[in-house]
Protein backbone atom coordinates (compact mmCIF):
# COMPACT_ATOMS: atom_id res chain seq x y z
CA UNK A 1 0.00 0.00 0.00
CA UNK A 2 1.31 3.41 -0.84
CA UNK A 3 0.90 6.32 1.47
CA UNK A 4 0.44 10.03 0.95
CA UNK A 5 2.46 12.65 2.78
CA UNK A 6 0.22 14.80 4.92
CA UNK A 7 1.23 18.40 5.41
CA UNK A 8 -1.61 18.94 7.85
CA UNK A 9 -0.06 16.69 10.46
CA UNK A 10 3.39 18.08 9.99
CA UNK A 11 4.79 15.15 8.08
CA UNK A 12 3.01 12.08 9.49
CA UNK A 13 2.10 9.68 6.75
CA UNK A 14 -1.48 8.69 6.11
CA UNK A 15 -2.78 5.71 4.18
CA UNK A 16 -3.89 6.21 0.64
CA UNK A 17 -7.33 4.82 1.35
CA UNK A 18 -8.28 4.77 -2.32
CA UNK A 19 -5.97 1.76 -2.57
CA UNK A 20 -7.48 -0.18 0.32
CA UNK A 21 -9.62 -3.20 -0.44
CA UNK A 22 -13.27 -2.36 0.13
CA UNK A 23 -13.61 -5.27 2.55
CA UNK A 24 -11.02 -3.69 4.79
CA UNK A 25 -12.78 -0.35 4.68
CA UNK A 26 -16.14 -1.89 5.43
CA UNK A 27 -14.66 -3.83 8.36
CA UNK A 28 -15.88 -1.32 10.89
CA UNK A 29 -18.40 0.63 8.94
CA UNK A 30 -20.81 0.82 11.87
CA UNK A 31 -18.29 2.96 13.68
CA UNK A 32 -17.56 6.59 12.97
CA UNK A 33 -14.11 5.79 11.66
CA UNK A 34 -15.18 2.86 9.50
CA UNK A 35 -17.94 4.96 8.03
CA UNK A 36 -15.52 7.81 7.33
CA UNK A 37 -13.05 5.52 5.57
CA UNK A 38 -15.77 4.01 3.49
CA UNK A 39 -17.17 7.41 2.59
CA UNK A 40 -13.77 8.64 1.54
CA UNK A 41 -13.32 5.60 -0.65
CA UNK A 42 -16.76 5.86 -2.25
CA UNK A 43 -16.87 9.61 -2.66
CA UNK A 44 -13.51 10.12 -4.31
CA UNK A 45 -15.39 11.20 -7.43
CA UNK A 46 -17.80 13.66 -5.81
CA UNK A 47 -17.75 17.31 -6.89
CA UNK A 48 -15.17 19.19 -4.86
CA UNK A 49 -17.24 22.26 -4.01
CA UNK A 50 -18.68 23.10 -0.62
CA UNK A 51 -22.25 23.99 0.27
CA UNK A 52 -23.88 25.95 3.04
CA UNK A 53 -25.00 24.36 6.29
CA UNK A 54 -28.53 24.37 4.86
CA UNK A 55 -27.48 22.88 1.55
CA UNK A 56 -25.80 19.95 3.20
CA UNK A 57 -29.14 18.91 4.58
CA UNK A 58 -30.83 18.99 1.22
CA UNK A 59 -28.37 16.66 -0.53
CA UNK B 1 -10.72 52.76 4.81
CA UNK B 2 -14.16 52.07 3.33
CA UNK B 3 -15.44 48.53 3.10
CA UNK B 4 -15.19 48.83 -0.68
CA UNK B 5 -11.39 49.00 -0.38
CA UNK B 6 -11.04 46.11 2.02
CA UNK B 7 -9.99 42.66 0.80
CA UNK B 8 -11.24 41.09 -1.46
CA UNK B 9 -12.58 44.27 -3.13
CA UNK B 10 -10.04 45.67 -5.58
CA UNK B 11 -7.75 42.69 -4.95
CA UNK B 12 -9.20 39.70 -6.72
CA UNK B 13 -9.74 40.07 -10.40
CA UNK B 14 -11.44 37.61 -12.70
CA UNK B 15 -9.37 38.50 -15.79
CA UNK B 16 -6.05 38.00 -13.96
CA UNK B 17 -7.19 34.72 -12.44
CA UNK B 18 -8.59 33.28 -15.64
CA UNK B 19 -5.45 34.44 -17.48
CA UNK B 20 -3.52 32.25 -15.05
CA UNK B 21 -5.74 29.27 -15.85
CA UNK B 22 -8.25 29.49 -12.99
CA UNK B 23 -11.92 28.86 -13.77
CA UNK B 24 -14.98 29.72 -11.64
CA UNK B 25 -17.05 26.89 -10.19
CA UNK B 26 -20.69 26.85 -11.30
CA UNK B 27 -23.24 27.57 -8.59
CA UNK B 28 -25.14 24.52 -7.42
CA UNK B 29 -26.93 25.69 -4.31
CA UNK B 30 -29.53 28.45 -4.50
CA UNK B 31 -30.83 29.78 -1.19
CA UNK B 32 -34.11 31.61 -1.64
CA UNK B 33 -35.28 34.11 0.98
CA UNK B 34 -38.93 33.31 0.53
CA UNK B 35 -39.96 35.21 3.66
CA UNK B 36 -37.85 37.87 5.34
CA UNK B 37 -39.54 38.01 8.74
CA UNK B 38 -39.36 35.49 11.55
CA UNK B 39 -41.68 34.38 14.32
CA UNK B 40 -38.73 34.00 16.69
CA UNK B 41 -36.26 36.62 17.89
CA UNK B 42 -33.11 34.58 18.64
CA UNK B 43 -30.50 36.72 20.33
CA UNK B 44 -27.63 35.63 18.03
CA UNK B 45 -29.49 35.79 14.72
CA UNK B 46 -27.18 37.24 12.08
CA UNK B 47 -30.09 38.51 10.07
CA UNK B 48 -31.89 40.53 12.68
CA UNK B 49 -29.62 41.38 15.57
CA UNK B 50 -26.18 41.88 14.00
CA UNK B 51 -24.64 44.52 11.77
CA UNK B 52 -26.81 44.22 8.69
CA UNK B 53 -30.39 45.52 8.79
CA UNK B 54 -31.08 45.50 5.02
CA UNK B 55 -33.83 42.89 5.56
CA UNK B 56 -36.11 45.58 6.96
CA UNK B 57 -36.13 47.36 3.59
CA UNK B 58 -37.06 44.29 1.55
CA UNK B 59 -40.52 42.90 0.79
CA UNK B 60 -41.75 40.60 3.52
CA UNK B 61 -42.47 37.78 1.10
CA UNK B 62 -40.95 36.82 -2.26
CA UNK B 63 -43.43 37.64 -5.03
CA UNK B 64 -44.32 35.35 -7.89
CA UNK B 65 -42.58 37.72 -10.33
CA UNK B 66 -39.34 37.43 -8.35
CA UNK B 67 -39.39 33.65 -7.96
CA UNK B 68 -40.21 33.18 -11.63
CA UNK B 69 -37.27 35.41 -12.58
CA UNK B 70 -35.14 33.37 -10.16
CA UNK B 71 -36.34 30.09 -11.67
CA UNK B 72 -35.48 31.33 -15.17
CA UNK B 73 -31.97 32.38 -14.03
CA UNK B 74 -31.40 29.03 -12.33
CA UNK B 75 -32.50 27.24 -15.52
CA UNK B 76 -30.18 29.43 -17.58
CA UNK B 77 -27.25 28.61 -15.27
CA UNK B 78 -28.04 24.88 -15.32
CA UNK B 79 -28.07 24.91 -19.11
CA UNK B 80 -24.95 27.05 -19.49
CA UNK B 81 -22.93 24.75 -17.22
CA UNK B 82 -24.66 21.45 -18.12
CA UNK B 83 -25.43 20.83 -14.45
CA UNK B 84 -27.01 17.50 -13.59
CA UNK B 85 -28.03 18.26 -10.03
CA UNK B 86 -28.65 21.35 -7.96
CA UNK B 87 -30.09 22.21 -4.56
CA UNK B 88 -32.70 24.88 -3.91
CA UNK B 89 -33.17 25.80 -0.24
CA UNK B 90 -36.24 27.62 1.09
CA UNK B 91 -34.93 30.00 3.69
CA UNK B 92 -35.73 33.21 5.49
CA UNK B 93 -36.43 34.78 8.01
CA UNK B 94 -38.73 31.84 8.54
CA UNK B 95 -39.75 30.19 5.25
CA UNK B 96 -42.93 28.55 6.58
CA UNK B 97 -44.37 32.06 7.08
CA UNK B 98 -44.64 32.30 3.29
CA UNK B 99 -47.57 29.86 3.51
CA UNK B 100 -48.14 26.52 1.83
CA UNK B 101 -49.91 27.85 -1.25
CA UNK B 102 -47.14 30.25 -2.13
CA UNK B 103 -44.41 27.66 -1.51
CA UNK B 104 -46.25 25.05 -3.55
CA UNK B 105 -46.44 27.45 -6.51
CA UNK B 106 -42.81 28.45 -6.12
CA UNK B 107 -41.61 24.83 -6.02
CA UNK B 108 -43.74 23.98 -9.05
CA UNK B 109 -42.38 26.93 -11.02
CA UNK B 110 -38.76 26.07 -10.25
CA UNK B 111 -39.15 22.40 -11.09
CA UNK B 112 -40.93 23.33 -14.34
CA UNK B 113 -38.30 25.87 -15.38
CA UNK B 114 -35.21 23.71 -14.77
CA UNK B 115 -34.45 21.22 -17.57
CA UNK B 116 -35.51 17.65 -16.74
CA UNK B 117 -31.92 16.52 -17.26
CA UNK B 118 -31.05 18.25 -13.97
CA UNK B 119 -32.18 16.82 -10.63
CA UNK B 120 -33.46 19.50 -8.25
CA UNK B 121 -33.04 18.67 -4.57
CA UNK B 122 -35.29 20.85 -2.47
CA UNK B 123 -34.51 21.74 1.13
CA UNK B 124 -35.94 24.04 3.77
CA UNK B 125 -34.27 25.41 6.87
CA UNK B 126 -36.89 26.20 9.51
CA UNK B 127 -37.11 27.04 13.19
CA UNK B 128 -39.78 24.32 13.36
CA UNK B 129 -42.19 26.19 15.60
CA UNK B 130 -45.13 26.08 13.18
CA UNK B 131 -44.45 23.23 10.80
CA UNK B 132 -47.83 21.47 10.57
CA UNK B 133 -50.23 20.16 7.98
CA UNK B 134 -50.96 21.31 5.30
CA UNK B 135 -47.40 22.71 4.97
CA UNK B 136 -46.02 19.20 5.55
CA UNK B 137 -48.15 17.89 2.69
CA UNK B 138 -46.44 20.36 0.33
CA UNK B 139 -43.03 19.27 1.62
CA UNK B 140 -43.95 15.63 0.99
CA UNK B 141 -45.26 16.36 -2.51
CA UNK B 142 -41.98 17.98 -3.58
CA UNK B 143 -39.63 15.83 -1.49
CA UNK B 144 -38.42 18.90 0.42
CA UNK B 145 -35.85 17.80 2.99
CA UNK B 146 -36.28 19.76 6.20
CA UNK B 147 -33.48 21.00 8.43
CA UNK B 148 -34.54 22.28 11.85
CA UNK B 149 -32.59 24.68 14.04
CA UNK B 150 -32.40 23.51 17.65
CA UNK B 151 -29.76 24.31 20.28
CA UNK B 152 -30.01 21.13 22.35
CA UNK B 153 -32.20 20.50 25.40
CA UNK B 154 -34.82 23.12 26.44
CA UNK B 155 -32.67 24.97 28.98
CA UNK B 156 -29.94 25.58 26.38
CA UNK B 157 -32.25 26.18 23.43
CA UNK B 158 -34.54 28.58 25.28
CA UNK B 159 -31.63 30.71 26.45
CA UNK B 160 -31.27 32.00 22.89
CA UNK B 161 -34.09 30.75 20.67
CA UNK B 162 -37.03 32.73 22.01
CA UNK B 163 -40.19 34.45 20.87
CA UNK B 164 -40.18 38.25 20.90
CA UNK B 165 -42.09 38.15 24.22
CA UNK B 166 -39.30 36.13 25.82
CA UNK B 167 -40.98 32.70 25.79
CA UNK B 168 -38.72 29.80 24.84
CA UNK B 169 -39.43 27.95 21.59
CA UNK B 170 -38.42 24.41 22.55
CA UNK B 171 -41.91 23.06 23.40
CA UNK B 172 -43.22 24.03 19.96
CA UNK B 173 -40.13 22.72 18.14
CA UNK B 174 -40.35 19.47 20.06
CA UNK B 175 -43.86 18.86 18.72
CA UNK B 176 -42.54 19.26 15.18
CA UNK B 177 -39.51 17.06 15.79
CA UNK B 178 -41.57 14.27 17.31
CA UNK B 179 -43.54 14.27 14.12
CA UNK B 180 -40.50 14.45 11.82
CA UNK B 181 -38.75 11.64 13.64
CA UNK B 182 -41.86 9.42 13.45
CA UNK B 183 -42.41 6.87 10.70
CA UNK B 184 -44.72 8.93 8.46
CA UNK B 185 -42.46 11.93 7.90
CA UNK B 186 -39.04 10.56 8.69
CA UNK B 187 -37.94 10.72 5.06
CA UNK B 188 -38.47 14.50 5.14
CA UNK B 189 -36.26 15.04 8.17
CA UNK B 190 -32.80 16.03 6.98
CA UNK B 191 -31.19 17.03 10.25
CA UNK B 192 -30.58 19.52 13.02
CA UNK B 193 -28.53 22.70 13.03
CA UNK B 194 -27.22 23.64 16.45
CA UNK B 195 -25.32 26.81 17.34
CA UNK B 196 -22.47 26.18 19.78
CA UNK B 197 -22.99 27.63 23.25
CA UNK B 198 -20.18 26.85 25.70
CA UNK B 199 -22.58 27.59 28.58
CA UNK B 200 -24.52 24.43 27.71
CA UNK B 201 -23.14 21.02 28.71
CA UNK B 202 -21.83 19.62 25.40
CA UNK B 203 -22.66 15.97 25.97
CA UNK B 204 -26.17 16.78 27.24
CA UNK B 205 -26.62 18.97 24.19
CA UNK B 206 -25.56 16.20 21.80
CA UNK B 207 -27.71 13.62 23.55
CA UNK B 208 -30.67 16.00 23.49
CA UNK B 209 -30.29 16.29 19.74
CA UNK B 210 -29.86 12.60 18.94
CA UNK B 211 -33.03 11.83 20.89
CA UNK B 212 -34.81 12.90 17.68
CA UNK B 213 -32.71 10.48 15.60
CA UNK B 214 -31.52 13.03 13.04
CA UNK B 215 -29.61 11.66 10.06
CA UNK B 216 -27.25 14.64 10.34
CA UNK B 217 -26.33 17.29 12.86
CA UNK B 218 -24.19 20.30 12.19
CA UNK B 219 -22.72 22.44 14.94
CA UNK B 220 -22.24 26.04 13.89
CA UNK B 221 -19.87 28.46 15.57
CA UNK B 222 -21.78 31.64 16.46
CA UNK B 223 -21.08 34.42 14.00
CA UNK B 224 -18.28 36.62 15.23
CA UNK B 225 -15.20 38.31 13.79
CA UNK B 226 -12.16 40.31 14.88
CA UNK B 227 -14.22 43.45 15.56
CA UNK B 228 -17.12 41.60 17.22
CA UNK B 229 -15.33 38.73 19.02
CA UNK B 230 -17.04 35.56 20.22
CA UNK B 231 -19.20 36.10 23.25
CA UNK B 232 -17.57 33.48 25.48
CA UNK B 233 -14.30 34.66 26.99
CA UNK B 234 -12.94 31.28 28.19
CA UNK B 235 -9.76 30.00 26.53
CA UNK B 236 -10.61 27.48 23.80
CA UNK B 237 -14.21 27.51 25.04
CA UNK B 238 -15.59 26.61 21.61
CA UNK B 239 -12.90 24.17 20.51
CA UNK B 240 -12.96 22.17 23.73
CA UNK B 241 -16.78 22.14 23.75
CA UNK B 242 -16.78 20.61 20.28
CA UNK B 243 -13.95 18.21 21.17
CA UNK B 244 -16.02 16.81 24.04
CA UNK B 245 -18.91 16.13 21.68
CA UNK B 246 -16.49 14.59 19.21
CA UNK B 247 -15.32 12.11 21.84
CA UNK B 248 -18.88 11.18 22.82
CA UNK B 249 -19.84 10.74 19.15
CA UNK B 250 -16.67 8.99 18.04
CA UNK B 251 -16.66 6.49 20.88
CA UNK B 252 -20.21 5.25 20.32
CA UNK B 253 -19.95 1.53 19.45
CA UNK B 254 -22.40 2.12 16.60
CA UNK B 255 -22.37 5.43 14.75
CA UNK B 256 -25.44 7.40 15.88
CA UNK B 257 -25.57 10.14 13.30
CA UNK B 258 -23.42 12.22 10.98
CA UNK B 259 -21.91 15.31 12.56
CA UNK B 260 -20.99 17.33 9.56
CA UNK B 261 -18.11 19.44 10.85
CA UNK B 262 -16.43 16.32 12.30
CA UNK B 263 -17.08 14.16 9.24
CA UNK B 264 -15.60 16.86 7.03
CA UNK B 265 -12.50 17.28 9.20
CA UNK B 266 -11.92 13.51 9.12
CA UNK B 267 -12.46 13.42 5.36
CA UNK B 268 -9.99 16.28 4.87
CA UNK B 269 -7.47 14.52 7.09
CA UNK B 270 -7.80 11.38 4.98
CA UNK B 271 -7.01 13.48 1.92
CA UNK B 272 -10.55 14.21 0.68
CA UNK B 273 -12.33 17.50 0.12
CA UNK B 274 -14.81 19.39 2.27
CA UNK B 275 -18.44 20.01 1.53
CA UNK B 276 -18.77 22.37 4.48
CA UNK B 277 -18.13 26.09 4.38
CA UNK B 278 -16.81 25.83 7.95
CA UNK B 279 -13.62 23.94 7.03
CA UNK B 280 -11.35 23.16 4.10
CA UNK B 281 -10.49 24.97 0.91
CA UNK B 282 -13.18 23.77 -1.51
CA UNK B 283 -14.76 26.41 -3.72
CA UNK B 284 -18.15 27.61 -2.50
CA UNK B 285 -21.02 26.87 -4.88
CA UNK B 286 -23.65 28.79 -2.92
CA UNK B 287 -25.62 31.91 -3.80
CA UNK B 288 -28.55 33.68 -2.13
CA UNK B 289 -31.57 35.35 -3.71
CA UNK B 290 -33.33 37.86 -1.44
CA UNK B 291 -37.10 38.43 -1.46
CA UNK B 292 -36.74 41.41 -3.82
CA UNK B 293 -34.56 39.48 -6.29
CA UNK B 294 -31.19 40.80 -5.10
CA UNK B 295 -28.39 38.27 -5.65
CA UNK B 296 -26.28 38.07 -2.51
CA UNK B 297 -23.45 36.10 -0.97
CA UNK B 298 -24.16 33.89 2.02
CA UNK B 299 -26.05 35.48 4.87
CA UNK B 300 -23.35 34.87 7.42
CA UNK B 301 -21.42 37.81 5.95
CA UNK B 302 -24.14 40.08 7.26
CA UNK B 303 -22.59 39.60 10.68
CA UNK B 304 -19.50 41.56 9.49
CA UNK B 305 -20.98 44.87 8.38
CA UNK B 306 -24.06 46.39 6.73
CA UNK B 307 -24.36 45.14 3.14
CA UNK B 308 -21.30 42.84 3.37
CA UNK B 309 -23.27 40.16 1.50
CA UNK B 310 -24.43 42.49 -1.30
CA UNK B 311 -23.28 42.07 -4.90
CA UNK B 312 -25.31 44.88 -6.52
CA UNK B 313 -26.82 42.27 -8.87
CA UNK B 314 -30.43 41.12 -9.23
CA UNK B 315 -32.14 38.17 -10.87
CA UNK B 316 -34.21 40.64 -12.86
CA UNK B 317 -31.15 42.23 -14.52
CA UNK B 318 -28.26 39.78 -14.16
CA UNK B 319 -27.27 36.18 -14.75
CA UNK B 320 -25.74 33.98 -12.09
CA UNK B 321 -22.61 34.00 -14.25
CA UNK B 322 -22.43 37.75 -13.49
CA UNK B 323 -22.31 36.79 -9.80
CA UNK B 324 -19.37 34.45 -10.50
CA UNK B 325 -17.36 37.54 -11.51
CA UNK B 326 -18.04 39.36 -8.22
CA UNK B 327 -14.90 39.68 -6.02
CA UNK B 328 -16.72 38.37 -2.94
CA UNK B 329 -17.92 35.26 -4.81
CA UNK B 330 -14.50 34.72 -6.41
CA UNK B 331 -12.82 34.99 -3.01
CA UNK B 332 -14.85 31.99 -1.83
CA UNK B 333 -13.73 29.90 -4.81
CA UNK B 334 -9.96 30.38 -5.04
CA UNK B 335 -8.89 28.21 -2.13
CA UNK B 336 -5.46 28.92 -0.76
CA UNK B 337 -5.18 32.13 -2.80
CA UNK B 338 -7.80 33.67 -0.48
CA UNK B 339 -5.74 33.07 2.65
CA UNK B 340 -3.59 35.51 4.62
CA UNK B 341 0.13 34.78 5.10
CA UNK B 342 -0.44 33.29 8.58
CA UNK B 343 -2.96 30.77 7.27
CA UNK B 344 -0.91 29.93 4.17
CA UNK B 345 1.95 28.87 6.43
CA UNK B 346 -0.21 27.07 8.98
CA UNK B 347 0.42 23.34 9.44
CA UNK B 348 -3.33 22.57 9.44
CA UNK B 349 -4.12 24.96 6.61
CA UNK B 350 -5.66 22.37 4.30
CA UNK B 351 -8.04 21.14 6.98
CA UNK B 352 -8.97 24.41 8.65
CA UNK B 353 -8.89 26.53 5.50
CA UNK B 354 -8.96 29.67 7.73
CA UNK B 355 -12.35 28.57 9.05
CA UNK B 356 -15.63 30.19 8.11
CA UNK B 357 -15.09 33.10 5.73
CA UNK B 358 -17.40 35.41 7.71
CA UNK B 359 -15.38 34.86 10.87
CA UNK B 360 -12.20 36.23 9.25
CA UNK B 361 -13.39 39.82 9.00
CA UNK B 362 -11.29 42.61 10.51
CA UNK B 363 -11.79 46.30 9.69
CA UNK B 364 -8.97 47.39 7.37
CA UNK B 365 -7.82 43.97 6.16
CA UNK B 366 -11.31 42.76 5.35
CA UNK B 367 -11.55 38.97 5.00
CA UNK B 368 -7.80 38.37 4.61
CA UNK B 369 -7.23 37.07 8.14
CA UNK B 370 -7.36 33.84 10.12
CA UNK B 371 -10.76 33.05 11.57
CA UNK B 372 -11.38 34.69 14.92
CA UNK B 373 -11.82 31.07 16.15
CA UNK B 374 -8.25 30.19 15.07
CA UNK B 375 -7.13 28.84 18.46
CA UNK B 376 -10.36 26.83 18.79
CA UNK B 377 -9.90 25.37 15.30
CA UNK B 378 -6.34 24.29 16.10
CA UNK B 379 -7.53 22.65 19.30
CA UNK B 380 -10.41 20.83 17.62
CA UNK B 381 -8.53 19.70 14.52
CA UNK B 382 -5.51 18.49 16.48
CA UNK B 383 -7.85 16.60 18.80
CA UNK B 384 -9.74 14.90 15.98
CA UNK B 385 -6.74 14.08 13.82
CA UNK B 386 -4.77 12.68 16.77
CA UNK B 387 -7.61 10.29 17.60
CA UNK B 388 -8.13 9.22 14.01
CA UNK B 389 -4.39 8.76 13.40
CA UNK B 390 -4.08 6.61 16.53
CA UNK B 391 -6.95 4.39 15.38
CA UNK B 392 -5.61 4.06 11.86
CA UNK B 393 -2.35 2.87 13.35
CA UNK B 394 -4.22 0.45 15.61
CA UNK B 395 -6.15 -0.89 12.61
CA UNK B 396 -2.79 -1.35 10.94
CA UNK B 397 -3.77 0.61 7.89
CA UNK B 398 -0.73 2.81 8.34
S1 LIG C 1 -7.29 30.13 11.00
FE1 LIG C 1 -5.61 29.50 12.33
S2 LIG C 1 -5.76 27.25 12.35
FE2 LIG C 1 -6.94 27.96 10.60
S3 LIG C 1 -5.52 27.91 8.84
FE3 LIG C 1 -5.45 29.98 9.72
S4 LIG C 1 -3.74 29.98 11.16
FE4 LIG C 1 -4.29 27.83 10.73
Amino acid sequence: MSSVPDRATGGHELPDVTEMPLAQLAMNEDTVLGNALRRYHLEALRPPENLSAFGSFAE
Amino acid sequence: MSHGQEWPHGNVDLATLTGAGWRPTALREFILKVHQRCNLACDYCYVYTLADQTWSRRPQSMSRTVWQATAARIAEHVTAHALTDITVVLHGGEPTLAGEEQLSELLTDIRTAVPRSCAVHFGMQTNGVRLREPMLAVMRAFGVRIGVSLDGPPEGNDRHRRYADGRGSSADVERTLRRLSGPADRSLFAGLLCTVDPDTDPVACYEGLIAYRPEKIDFLLPHANWSVPPHHPGPLAYGSWLARIFDRWYEAPVRETSIRIFDEIINLYLGGTSRSEQVGLSPSAVIVVESDGAIEQTDALKSAYESAAATGLTVQANTFDDALAHPGVIARQIGVRALCATCRDCRIRDICGAGHYAHRYRPGTGFLNPTVYCADMIHLIDHITARVAADLRRLEVV
